[in-house]
């Protein structure tokens, strides 16, 4: 797994990108008494490749957004387009198709199955897609050589530190080879250290070719991603780089950034 | 792109996915199904019980005459006996579910049975002499307790065979002794065991009919005086119609009896007993189905995030709900098996300390695992679609 040296390869056709997911004036109120606005009328796109991290206190609307990008959540107003189809028009299976085939999260909790081994916990990342048993296992394997934990395939959960168990959530994310993987808070359960290994195995996946949308309140992780929002009670009071369209990577605009490879055991 | 929206879940991965979740909770698996076990286990023991209950009963109310019907000639417009024709028994045995026929002949006029020849004739004791062919042995179900019965050798020899009473009337112990019967002596066959539904036969000396017809002269010697017949079990009412024409066709002068409140008890014994157990294991298997049903519900509420992961990974609300709904039947389906274990070891070990006939129902033992499964697809239905109704984010959150 090496890192390209020009990033425009997961760019689109002609010079013009079709964005992946697009929102456009997307809200999320709670009804109750009173009622909740998490997220006011915002509008974002991903494209191909994008690193987007969304920053924000806690309570400021971010896993909304990143659930209502990832399809998980129903707007209450707006439009949200997943390769220019409308999602809010689809029937549940449709949606779910979506994201077996071009929607991965990686979570904060891992969610990984404490009873079966990584390389099943991985190869459950193919279970909705209808992928053939033995091609499961292979890409599982593969995933699991490619975020560095090659000689864990057969260990639980249980038998792994936060940061393998961390891995192994991710290459279940990328098993599935998806258009955008979200991440919602990777590193809310890590140590700093361990934190900045997966962080930086999540901009190599960017670099690879597959957006990569992570939610995270450190603002010093954040800082690894070339596009940042930062929200606030439900506004997106922050754009980084300024002009939304202006989306492509240039490494110009990066900050420091740590190169890191994914087989580095910072974790331990 | 169309191709790939669309999530696939094969079969295979269903039940390996419901086998995950049975297989790493063994503790709660174990639990959850010991209620359908323990239903299965009442509704495996108690058909099992009652059926063996029932065989018992049923043969000691056969023993005792159920399924038996006696074909006597009845009397004609003369005021005399309209004799059966000789044809009777071959015609009754072809008909069905008849198991086994025993002829008795016309004994000969004024023949008693005397302990010796100096005892006075009107000193009968109240014995008889009757006349059989071999036949009648197994049609009566009566045991031999001293000697031997008649065959084809001795059923043509001055030779007897006594009831009990007879046997202890005369002083007869053992078979060689000798009787007087109608003026000549008879050596002693065997003695038989008190016959429980021909109690005629307990006060009897038996004769071979060939002996008589060879010995005897007389217009009605050699024929039918009674003809019993044994149905199979629980036949008796069927057997009972056909037979007056099967013995003597087109003639309305033959009576057939049977020991009708036997042959009814018998049958509303078949019934109660069935019902009881039936309704027992009901009750029993409704209990393991609520047991089942509340696991799944606490299974549900405590797999909030797996089912929120499986969601994201693309799983449709359908996927979910048959995910747990196959975990619920497989839960049950496990306790199923146990559950019949566990109830055919009991109702075997029921019989045979009771000395009954050991008893499985060859229907419960198909129908125990696939009742189970339904029971338990039943119980999983209102947690699975809890499940399924489940929003993804709300899921995710909860851990």
């Amino acid at each position: 797994m090496t890192a390209p040296t020009t990033t425009d390869t997961a760019g689109g056709i002609g010079g013009r990108r079709r964005p992946i997911i697009e929102i456009c004036g997307v809200s999320k109120i709670y009804p109750g008494t009173p009622a909740v606005t998490a997220l006011h009328p915002s509008s974002l796109r991903i494209d191909p490749g994008d690193q987007l991290a969304i920053v924000g206190a806690s309570g400021s609307g971010k896993s909304t957004l990143l659930a209502i990008l990832g399809t998980l959540d129903d707007p209450t107003d707006g439009t949200v387009r997943v390769d220019g189809r409308d999602v809010g028009a689809m029937r549940e299976a449709e949606r779910s198709a979506i994201r077996s085939s071009r929607i991965s999260f990686v979570f904060q909790q891992f969610h990984l199955l404490p009873a079966i081994s990584a390389t099943e916990n991985v190869a459950t990342g193919l279970l909705y897609t209808g992928t053939s048993p033995k091609e499961r296992h292979d890409r599982a394997v593969t995933a699991l050589e490619a975020v560095g934990l090659g000689q864990r395939l057969r260990n639980r959960p249980g038998e792994l530190s936060g940061g393998e168990q961390q891995r192994v959530a991710i290459a279940r994310a990328i098993v599935r080879d998806p258009a955008v993987l979200f991440a919602d808070e990777p590193t809310g359960a890590l140590d700093s250290a361990t934190g900045e290994a997966i962080v930086a195995l999540l901009t190599k996946i960017a670099d690879l070719g597959t957006a990569v949308v992570m939610v995270t309140h450190e603002a010093a992780l954040a800082q690894r991603f070339t596009r940042r929002i930062r929200l606030k009670d439900g506004h997106i009071i922050d754009r980084y780089p300024s002009d939304p369209q202006h989306a492509s990577r240039s490494k110009a605009l990066q900050p420091a950034r740590i190169r890191s490879t994914p087989t580095s055991r910072q974790e331990q | 792109m169309n191709a790939t929206f669309r999530s696939r879940f094969r079969v295979r991965d269903v039940l390996r996915t419901a086998w995950l979740g049975v297989a790493s909770r063994p503790h709660r698996t174990a639990l959850a199904s010991l209620g359908v076990a323990l239903g299965i286990a009442s509704l495996t023991a108690l058909t099992g019980v009652a059926a063996s209950n029932q065989a018992q009963l049923l043969a000691n109310l056969d023993r005792m005459g159920a399924n038996l019907a006696i074909i006597t000639p009845a009397i004609g417009p003369d005021d005399n006996l309209v004799p059966l024709p000789a044809t009777a028994p071959e015609m009754v045995k072809r008909v069905d579910f008849v198991a086994d026929v025993g002829v008795f002949e016309t004994a000969p006029e004024n023949i008693s049975v005397y302990r010796s020849d100096v005892v006075p004739p009107t000193e009968s004791n109240g014995l008889k002499v009757t006349v059989a062919r071999p036949d009648v042995l197994r049609a009566i179900e009566a045991k031999v307790a001293e000697g031997r019965w008649f065959d084809d050798a001795s059923r043509s020899l001055p030779v007897t065979v006594l009831g009990r009473t007879a046997a202890e009337r005369l002083g007869i112990t053992q078979p060689g002794d000798r009787v007087w019967i109608g003026g000549q002596w008879y050596g002693v066959l065997g003695i038989l065991e008190s016959a429980g539904l021909a109690t005629d036969i307990d006060t009897a000396a038996i004769i071979g009919d060939r002996w008589v017809r060879d010995a005897y002269e007389g217009a009605t010697i050699g024929e039918i005086s009674e003809m019993y017949v044994r149905a199979e079990p629980g036949q008796t009412a069927r057997v009972k119609d056909v037979l007056a024409s099967a013995a003597s066709p087109g003639s309305p002068f033959v009576s057939v009896n049977t020991l009708t409140a036997l042959t009814d008890a018998r049958a509303s014994a078949d019934d109660s007993l069935s019902t009881l157990g039936l309704t027992l294991a009901g009750i029993a298997l409704l209990v393991g189905a609520i047991g089942i049903a509340n696991t799944m519900v606490v299974a549900v509420l405590e797999r909030r995030g797996e089912i929120g992961l499986r969601r994201s990974l693309g799983a449709r609300p359908s996927q979910i709900a048959t995910q747990f709904l196959t975990e619920a039947a497989t839960l049950a389906l496990i306790g199923g098996i146990a559950g019949l274990a566990l109830g055919t070891g009991a109702a075997t070990l029921f019989a045979l300390t009771r000395g009954q006939p050991v008893v499985i129902p060859i229907e419960t033992v198909i129908a125990s695992p696939l009742v189970a499964v339904f029971v338990g697809a039943a119980a999983g239905l209102y947690p699975a679609l809890r499940a399924a109704r489940l929003s993804p984010t709300l899921a995710l959150r909860a851990v």
